[in-house]
């Protein structure tokens, strides 16, 4: 196998939905090897909608999975805290999440790691199995105090605060898609995180930006969280 | 002279007298009030007929003015099967009549009520059958005359939609008892919800009147409807109609345009109680009411439901209608008791001291009038309960009727519970109710004194309804009965009675007591027909509420639209077809690929990884050839059965690492064949991780003589030459920069590289794929043409070469089983079918003359004028200039050269000769360059 290769400048990866960002007006900035929405040309606007409700694309943020037997060992001997228990998340130092999907299966959100983030080497290490979650979903973030009100719509799942509390992660059916999501506020705001199948992407955005329009919500970019990097 | 209906305030508490506006009925331009239902403002414009009935057009009023009855569906904008008593009026409204020919007061089809003795119960059954044949005539007409309102073909519907709802109670009426229910658990802290069908809170509080001190009740109204509003824990939503109550507390409702699916914690029913109507000769006239309809035109909407009145009393309740009617103005000319006493209860005394006279002991014998009642006709009661005696004549415009109610049992029944009925005091109650689920107040139980007996009167001109939905009469259901049909819930179905819109709220009581009576049963005994979900009608557009169709794009479906791609639906996933529409699209697409290079979007292939020590005896065991020795970085073609030998998938198994496969599996296959290996992995137990990462890769193939070149040019650190990158190899590298799996593979027959990429990047291959192949004339191919180039090759698609017996010999594919393997799913099936004598197989054919007509898919095989197989697959080759195909043929028949018939289109016969596969290039030299 030819797998020790240098590798070239790489192109742009390219969001599921890029198509409907450069509709949409957006202003990109760059992130590694790919564009960030910025905003979509209301930043104050945007950014005053994240209280209320507001839907904003991460996809182009890294995220991975592992599992296996001995995914959360991995996981510890990197120094990560591990939530206890499945079901759940974990808010690291650094307020990237890592969440707990079932007993053996973790999901990470919003750092890269070497060798862990690149599918390419994706070598098993004591019974803990890479899963490219970049690849396999899209991100999107639900922000504001409607969005129990809109996932009502859609999800079959009680997202009100007092019954889905924070950090808790629900697998369950999202507009008729298999998806994960998971609570995680922050500074008493809040968000929701929704991924699901990439391929399902636009067709999923479509029905949020569909049904968030009964409350007024809107598409931001990652500047309305202060998330551009 | 001009009639006042109006009554002023405090009559008509849900209008706002401020707002007036004009409305159109049958034509005609009236006025209503803001808050008026449709009913509420043609009573107030003195039009009584809102419809017609169902089987003998006899016209019909309101009823129970509270959408409980089918009198009252009207077509409104357009839309059938309204309920005019529930719907409010809008300005500019446009209402019309149901179930009519020629006009809503002068039916033509009226005349069948003087053929109904000659159209008893069920008796299309028996007739319309003879002689032979006759039926194919009668049931033109019969459509033409049947069904309740006309539908608008051109309709589109508004959106509507759905949506979950949750608490710990759901408390299903805000009545009295609803409302103190639901203020008892939100102080225990509990998040309540409080649903009503009405669009204010009370329930019959805003209505009937319990005592003589009216004003008494308003107060305990205000002070708890004050109260709720005022509870943090109490979810209040009107205009909302619990429809179905099924497991684990999981409610349906219907409000407005979206229906709800509400998951209760605990659910306590307080639906209250549905008055009933009682049986005379012509019941169902229009100015014939129960007496809460009175009161609800009264008190809501400020309507005076008659000028002169007479009330057929069963209860005390009745001579609360008698008070309010009193209290609007009404000339109550007489108040006949069925009962042989009048109570002392108060509301007696005061229509007594009022001076309304009372009759007790006596029936409503008969009402008479032609569109609208006119009078009443009055004949004693023996002890029997039948009518004796010479007839009192009493001329009125209202007959209202109280006498008797029964709980609204259908949510209580839905959860399983049973209708318990007491027949020595006509009392009814609820037993049995799931874990979680209780009954309040007039919904737990009707206590003894409410219900007459036997609110029945016969009459032998018949017209006694039963179920007004169906016009069933008195001697519909006893002749039922004397069909045999004994059983209550038999009687439904033979007679229809309580199959109608109003699914028997006002006929389940009365047929339960003709059934038991014609049986020699008890009502007891007899019971009640089956309440189902749901409550009241839903329309089709609250069930198909907003759907939501889940699709699947691959990375480059933008790229595909702006290439004008024609999409085709492939399961969930939108694959390009062709791109273009011209006739010979598909033929210059594939001609590309035989003579230069194209390239196909094949990121919907399913990925699966197979990782971990035990990845190779796993794969041994799940595909039917052997993976043992398979070197890293090689492929091999994977085949798939079945615990019965079926070919249910097949794909490339890539072995990336010592024990790390990718394997590849079908579009539409590939969902089942993760599911299959993580069953058998249930049960084997090894020590193997498998993941399904279909949408995690993008992939194209690069198709054709020059698809060397493309790579090449897009810039590559993967050894392309033939030597370094023989067909079947893996190899794992850059492409254009961006990090590749690249299979040398070839599904359509010639040098082809698949390259699978991070989805992300997919657009961006796509791109640079197309900038660098620009020079050799790279082109993309869509799905057609695929399957033409590897029909060219004789390659099978599983699904639509294959069926539910398929196995691989009848495939030719033995050579893709392990002979010498311990085991793989459905080897053992395998070897006992290659025992058995000679099959069918799947063979190559062609057909010379280029005249005849191109077999389908599925047209039929013949051999000695018998069906002996069918075709799968066929299609134009330009390469091969001529017909070629796929069809099952039978074995001996199957060698190259054999002749046989295809039945195609319209009969005509096609000669074709088998042919040996693949059709081109048999050597596989052009894949192997």
């Amino acid at each position: 196998m030819n797998s020790n290769v240098t590798r070239g400048a790489l192109i742009e990866r390219r969001s599921f939905i890029q198509h409907w960002h450069e509709q949409a007006g957006a202003c990109f900035s760059a992130g590694t090897n790919c564009q960030l929405v910025q905003h979509y040309g209301h930043p104050k606007e945007e950014s005053d909608a994240c209280s209320e409700l507001a839907l904003a694309d991460l996809s182009m943020i890294p995220r991975w999975g592992l599992k296996g037997r001995g995914a959360e060992a991995q996981l510890n001997s990197r120094g990560l805290r591990v939530p206890p228990n499945h079901g759940f998340a974990q808010s690291q130092d650094d307020t990237n999440l890592l969440c707990r999907l079932t007993p053996e299966e973790f999901l990470w959100l919003g750092i890269s790691e070497a060798g862990l983030q690149d599918p390419q080497t994706h070598e098993s290490v004591n019974n803990a199995w890479f899963l490219p979650r970049a690849d396999s979903h899209c991100w999107f973030l639900l922000s504001g105090r409607q969005t129990p009100h809109m996932f009502s719509r859609i999800c079959g799942i009680d997202m009100r605060p007092e019954r889905f509390e924070n950090t808790q992660v629900a697998l369950s059916s999202v507009a008729r898609l298999n998806a994960i999501v998971i609570r995680a506020d922050v500074g008493g705001q809040l968000r929701f995180h929704l991924l699901a199948d990439s391929s399902s992407a636009d067709y999923l955005w479509h029905c949020l930006l569909d049904t968030m329009s009964e409350f007024g919500g809107k598409p931001v970019g990652l500047s309305a969280y202060g998330m551009i990097r | 002279m001009t009639v006042t209906r109006r009554l002023s305030a405090p009559f008509g508490s849900q209008l706002d007298r401020k707002q007036t506006f004009e409305f159109e009925f049958e034509g005609k331009i009236l006025t209503a009030i803001a808050g008026d239902s449709i009913a509420s403002a043609l009573a107030a414009n003195g039009h009584w007929i809102l419809s017609r009935s169902f089987k003998y057009h006899r016209p019909r009023g309101v009823l129970s003015m509270a959408g409980q009855d089918a009198n009252t569906l009207v077509r409104v904008n357009g839309l059938p099967n309204c309920l005019a008593d529930c719907t409010l009026v809008g300005p500019g409204m446009v209402v019309h009549g149901q179930n009519y020919s020629g006009g809503l007061r002068r039916d033509r089809m009226a005349l069948l009520g003087w053929l109904s003795r000659f159209l008893p119960v069920a008796f299309y059954y028996r007739a319309f059958y003879w002689p032979r044949n006759a039926w194919n005539i009668w049931y033109r007409l019969f459509r033409k005359v049947t069904g309740l309102g006309a539908i608008d073909p051109a309709h589109v519907a508004p959106r509507h939609d759905k949506q979950y709802q949750f608490c710990d109670v759901a408390v299903i009426g805000a009545g009295r008892s609803g409302m103190q229910k639901a203020l008892a658990e939100a102080a225990r802290g509990r998040q309540v919800l409080l649903l009503d069908e009405n669009n204010l809170m009370g329930g019959s509080l805003r209505y009937t009147r319990a005592s003589v001190d009216a004003a008494a009740e308003l107060r305990t109204l205000e002070e708890l409807i004050d109260a709720v509003s005022r509870e943090v824990h109490i979810d209040v939503m009107t205009s909302a109609v619990v429809n179905g109550l099924y497991t684990d507390r999981w409610l349906s409702a219907v409000k407005g345009r979206r229906m709800l699916k509400i998951r209760a914690g605990q659910v306590a029913l307080c639906t209250g109680a549905l008055e009933q109507h009682a049986l005379f000769h012509n019941n169902d006239l229009p100015g014939v009411m129960l007496g809460s309809a009175s009161q609800r035109l009264i008190k809501f909407f400020g309507v005076r439901p008659g000028q002169r009145a007479v009330v057929l009393a069963g209860n005390d309740q009745a001579y609360g209608v008698v008070l309010d009617m009193l209290d609007a103005g009404i000339d109550v000319a007489m108040v006949v008791d069925m009962r042989q006493h009048v109570s002392s209860e108060e509301r007696c005394i005061a229509v007594r001291q009022a001076g309304v006279e009372i009759l007790t002991g006596h029936a409503v014998f008969a009402a008479q009038g032609h569109d609208h009642i006119k009078s009443v006709e009055i004949r004693e009661l023996n002890a029997d309960g039948k009518c004796h005696g010479p007839t009192r004549s009493v001329d009125c415009d209202l007959l209202a009727v109280s006498v008797g109610v029964m709980p609204a049992w259908q949510l209580a029944c839905q959860a399983g519970a049973e209708l318990v009925y007491e027949d020595n005091n006509a009392a009814f109650s609820i037993r049995g109710l799931p874990e979680g689920v209780e009954v309040a107040g007039s919904a737990a139980g009707v206590p003894s004194g409410m219900n007459h007996p036997w609110p029945i009167v016969a009459h032998p001109k018949g017209k006694e309804f039963v179920d007004f939905d169906e016009d069933l009469q008195i001697a519909d259901i006893i002749n039922a009965v004397n069909e045999g049909y004994e059983h209550v819930q038999l009687v439904k179905r033979y007679s229809t009675c309580g199959m109608g819109p109003s699914q028997g709220r006002h006929s389940a009581l009365a047929t339960a007591r003709l059934v038991a009576s014609e049986t020699g049963r008890t009502v007891a005994e007899t019971g009640v027909t089956t309440a189902r979900p749901p409550f009241a009608p839903e329309s089709l557009a609250h069930l198909a509420g907003r759907s939501f169709y889940p699709e699947r794009h691959t990375a480059m479906h933008q790229r595909h639209l702006q290439a004008g791609a024609e999409m085709l639906p492939a399961g969930t996933w939108y694959r390009p077809a062709r791109y273009g529409t011209d006739t010979d699209t598909v033929a210059l697409e594939a001609s590309h690929v035989r003579k230069g290079v194209g390239m196909i979007d094949v990121s919907t292939l399913g990925g699966i990884e197979v990782r971990g020590p035990d990845a190779v005896e796993f794969l041994e065991r799940i595909y039917t050839w052997v993976f043992r020795k398979l070197p890293i970085g090689q492929s091999r073609y994977a085949l798939m059965t079945n615990e019965a030998g079926v070919v249910i998938d097949d794909g490339v198994a890539c072995r990336l690492a010592e024990n790390e496969f990718y394997v590849t599996a079908t579009t539409g296959g590939v969902d089942n064949v993760f599911r299959k290996m993580l069953q058998w992995n249930a049960q084997w137990a090894l020590d193997v991780d498998l993941a399904n990462v279909t949408s995690a890769w993008a992939a194209v193939n690069v198709a054709g003589p020059l698809a060397r070149e493309v790579l090449q040019a897009a810039g590559t650190d993967v050894a392309l030459d033939s030597d370094a990158f023989p067909f079947m190899a893996v190899r794992i590298g850059q492409l254009a920069g961006i990090p590749v799996r690249v299979i040398r593979v070839g599904f359509v027959g010639e040098l082809g590289y698949e390259i699978h990429v991070p989805a992300h990047y997919g657009e961006a291959l796509w791109d640079a794929l197309m900038e660098h192949g620009a020079p050799m004339g790279i082109a993309a191919f869509g799905v057609e043409a695929q399957r033409l180039l590897r029909l060219e090759k004789g390659h099978v698609i599983v699904g639509q070469d294959t069926d539910a017996m398929t196995t691989p010999a009848e495939l030719q594919m033995s050579w893709a089983v392990g002979k010498k393997k311990p085991f793989f799913v459905g080897q053992r099936s395998l070897q006992i079918l290659n025992e058995r004598p000679d099959g069918r197989v799947l063979a190559g054919f062609m057909i010379g003359d280029t005249a005849a007509p191109m077999p389908k898919e599925c047209h039929l095989v013949f051999a000695n004028g018998e069906p002996v197989g069918r075709v799968t697959s066929s299609a134009f080759s330009p390469a091969l200039d001529c017909v070629i195909g796929l069809a099952y043929l039978p074995a001996a028949d199957s060698a190259p050269g054999a002749q046989f018939t295809i039945h195609c289109d319209g009969g005509q016969q096609v000669q074709a000769r088998v042919a040996a596969l693949p059709f081109y290039d048999p050597a596989g030299e052009r894949q192997k360059s």
